[in-house]
């Protein structure tokens, strides 16, 4: 008998279907990875699981968790085996963790809820289990506050309350997606090694397959509320039938294909041009508050001397873990945040000295694509007019009819109509507003553009569409990127050359591939050996499986 | 993946928005109430049932009857006329000491927001110093020292709307400064004035209409204080404030004199109070998503 079994589960809220027709069933020890899209409806599976359904949700079929039916059972029993019988581990771990309450005082919450347990005894139960996933109490203290933590080490707080009471089901909703690649790999071992040492069942929830490959024994692809293919792992690759499935597949393994060879920085051919955007021993500082009063104000230097120089047509990647200064870096070059020493030139122009009508031209060449589609634009707003926004930069020289020409124009180069123009941001998917931000970046005809993680708010399946357009945009424009990302799987398709970011300096350069090849830092090796590769996770998935 | 936002504000959920305040008990029964004043003092412009400023001492002291609805004062002046004239003269005070309120201290809290630094820690200071005294208090202080009458009592209360204002607007505003759509628009060159017009009130007109319409109920209740105490509207013209206060008086032989004024205050702030729970309601989106079906987890 499967420890749960979901048969033939469906749910209305309102009268919108969500889930039509889920049918799985989960062993003891195993793992079900559940991909789909974001929108498939794989939370809500996860949530009618646990009963924790929104109001004015109808779920129909049954769910038998350890041989009872929990569709039947009232609150009260149903409270019981939350946490206890069940745990879950959040996407996002800052808001998953009470900001007001130490992290030990979390974990031992639920161990007190469900054990006739005193406080003392629980205070130690939940020291070892802290102490399990990674957070020495003798280290962190159980005191600490989530914000004293990282967001890697706040994930595993999350994963120690789940697995406090040693529950049969573990679900786990995106657990790494707002996760480093580095912090990701770490959290999914422990997830793994948890697992086999309590023999819990594990539902791993994810768009992203590669992720999943790696440790589901069996997978279920999700697309609109129905599951579209399922089966064992890694058998199920070979047989992959369902279009949506294969798609997802290829999304997972794309790499863009150029047109133009790549250019490097010591082509000769580049030694005679000025750079498009170059920056010399750049230090930008944040002060820290003041320790005492009259004690000398400490700063932490979020960017340490950077240089860095980049050619018309080059794209460059700019690697790091979050919290490196790539954002700041990244915002010193578009000339939003003055640096403390060292210089930034756009073209000929340092953006911090240059005459008001110097600043407006200087402007017009750079432009930025930011991570997260949904705060780009001005909900309020219509889409032409947030499009149009940077050609405020060029306002004189500008008639109303070539202004609307001009968005017309963008919104073709990336793949929408010009009627969108009066639409207004919340009727576009998050890949559609991505395509939206890069219009609004290309209005001006740049000669540059910064993605500052354009793709770590999407989806698998809308990564691949938008690092595409990405590529063809630069072979058809002839622009320049700098790339920023915490992934390097992400910035190996669309870049000439690496630069890898650690606390604010620079600590890797190179040719792209050669990096990969054959990284000098073993933190450069860490972020290589940390991103997802679902080709070489079958691979190994298959040697393990003969 | 998406994250709900502070000022998930979308276009679509306005066009249904009198159909959904529909559903909302507060806000239908505040918008009554508040509907009902502000029609009796417009309609006491160019109709009242008497003269209320002509003194008649025969009528005086008159029970509620078919010619005198409310019954009359002391002085013979038509209760029911005299109730619309301080409507018009409550809803007068409260509206332009709110305007004060919100065109000093929405400019103000924003510029703060938008420069930071000294000028913000200044401006949000004047505003503490403001706090620091108790409004009514302070703005009898005020009247009794520039005089007693109706000008300066909406300037006492308006001051003290200032603060109100601008901390609500800084504290809106400098959370929308970090978003990415704000970043886009200083880069296109605009300036801190610009974005603030542009992007930033009307993206937290709400949360202000919300504040504005407490603040008018505040208003009422301030004036008819202020009347009380005679540091108001002077006579001839009636306040609500001054007729609780000269009803005292009588009040073992009319009593309705006190009571009838009385309601018409209590009514009028409650009425606008429950408009402004009405308005969050439909408008806070933190709220709002608690009320929507599907949650915040859905999207």
């Amino acid at each position: 008998m499967s420890l749960l079994t979901l048969d033939n589960v469906s749910l209305t809220i309102g009268d919108k279907p969500i889930l039509q027709n889920i049918s799985f069933s989960l062993e003891r020890g195993q793992c079900l990875g559940l991909v789909g899209e974001s929108g498939s409806g794989k939370s809500l599976t996860a949530l009618s699981i646990m009963q924790l359904l929104p109001r004015q949700s109808h779920l129909a079929g049954s769910i038998h968790l350890a041989g009872e039916n929990l569709v039947d059972l009232p609150e009260r029993q149903l409270c019981k085996r939350r946490g206890n019988l069940m745990g879950m581990v959040f996407q996002e771990p800052m808001t998953a963790l009470n900001p007001l309450k130490p992290i030990g005082a979390q974990v031992e919450e639920c161990i007190l809820l469900h054990s006739a347990v005193t406080r003392h005894e629980a205070e130690g139960l939940a020291r070892r289990q802290l102490q399990r996933v990674g957070l020495d109490p003798d280290q962190i203290s159980p005191g600490r506050f989530p914000h004293q933590l990282s967001g890697g080490q706040r994930q595993r707080v999350v994963i120690a309350m789940a697995i406090a009471m040693k529950p049969d089901l573990i679900i786990a909703d995106e657990p790494t997606t707002a996760l480093d690649v580095t912090s990701q790999a770490e959290i999914l071992r422990l997830l793994k090694d948890l697992m086999s040492e309590d023999q819990s069942a594990l539902m791993l929830i994810s768009h992203d397959l590669a992720v999943v490959a790696d440790m589901a024994n069996s997978i279920a692809i999700m697309k609109k509320g129905r599951i579209v293919e399922q089966g064992p792992l890694p058998q199920l690759f070979d047989s992959l039938a369902h279009p949506y499935s294969i798609r997802l597949f290829e999304s997972s393994t794309h790499k863009p294909k150029r047109q133009k060879p790549p250019l490097f920085g010591d082509d000769p051919s580049l030694a005679a041009v000025a750079p498009i955007l170059s920056a010399h021993s750049v230090v930008r500082t944040y002060p820290l508050p003041r320790q005492f009063p009259y004690l000398e104000r400490r700063a932490t230097r979020a960017v340490d001397g950077v240089d860095l120089t980049i050619h018309k047509g080059q794209s460059i990647g700019l690697v790091g873990e979050s919290g490196c200064g790539k954002s700041t870096l990244a915002r010193t070059l578009l000339g939003l945040d003055a640096p403390q020493e060292g210089s930034v030139h756009i073209g000929r122009h340092d953006p911090y000295s240059a005459n008001k009508s110097d600043l407006r031209k200087v402007r017009r060449d750079i432009q930025i694509v930011f991570q997260d589609p949904n705060g780009s634009f001005n909900p309020r707003h219509k889409i032409g007019r947030s499009v149009a926004e940077p050609l405020y930069l060029c306002r004189k020289d500008i008639s109303r009819e070539e202004r609307d020409e001009r968005i017309a124009t963008s919104l073709q180069q990336v793949g929408l109509t010009p009627d969108d123009a009066e639409k207004f941001p919340h009727e576009f998917s998050g890949g559609e507003r991505q395509r939206i931000a890069i219009a609004r970046a290309l209005i001006t005809r740049p000669k540059i553009i910064i993605a500052d993680e354009p793709v770590s708010a999407l989806d698998v399946s809308i990564r691949a569409q938008i690092l595409d357009l990405f590529t063809d945009l630069r072979d058809r424009l002839d622009l320049s990127y700098l790339f920023i990302s915490h992934d390097l799987s992400v910035v190996r398709s669309v870049t000439d050359e690496i630069m890898v970011m650690y606390r604010g300096r620079i600590i890797e350069r190179g040719r792209t591939e050669a990096i990969f090849q054959n990284p000098r830092e073993p933190y450069t090796r860490a972020l290589i050996g940390a991103a997802p590769d679902l080709h070489k996770t079958i691979a190994r998935r298959r040697k393990e499986a003969e | 993946m998406t994250r709900p936002h502070l000022f998930s504000t979308d276009a679509h959920k306005y066009r249904s928005f009198l159909a959904k305040g529909m559903h909302s008990p507060s806000f239908v029964i505040g918008g009554i109430i508040t509907l009902f004043f502000i029609a009796m003092a417009l309609t006491s412009f160019v109709w009242t049932p008497h003269d209320a400023l002509s003194v008649n001492i025969a009528e005086r002291l008159k029970p509620i009857s078919a010619s005198h609805w409310l019954g009359t004062d002391h002085y013979g002046h038509d209760l029911f006329s005299m109730i619309m004239l301080g409507a018009r003269n409550s809803i007068a005070v409260a509206l332009v000491a709110v305007g004060i309120g919100a065109g000093l201290g929405v400019p103000l809290g924003s510029w703060a927001a938008a420069k930071g630094g000294w000028l913000d820690e200044a401006i949000m200071r004047m505003g503490d110093f403001i706090f620091a005294f108790p409004a009514i208090i302070s703005a009898i202080m005020i009247t009794a020292l520039a005089g007693p009458g109706a000008i300066n009592a909406i300037v006492a209360i308006g001051i003290f709307n200032i603060p109100v204002f601008a901390r609500l607007a800084r504290g809106a505003a400098l959370s929308l400064w970090t978003r990415e759509f704000i970043l886009a628009a200083r880069l296109s060159g605009k300036g801190s004035v610009r974005i603030t017009i542009e992007h930033i009130l009307p993206n937290i007109a709400n949360l202000l209409i919300v504040q504005g319409t407490i603040q008018f109920s505040l208003g009422i209740l301030a004036e008819a204080g202020l009347s009380y105490v005679g540091l108001g509207t002077q006579p001839p013209m009636p306040s609500w404030g001054k007729m609780l206060a000269e009803a005292q008086t009588w009040l073992m032989m009319a009593p309705q004199l006190a009571i009838i004024p009385g309601m018409a205050i209590i009514l009028t702030v409650l009425g606008l109070n429950l408009l402004g729970d009405g308005l969050r309601d439909m408008l806070d989106p933190k709220v709002r998503s608690s009320l929507d079906i599907g949650g915040s987890k859905a999207s």
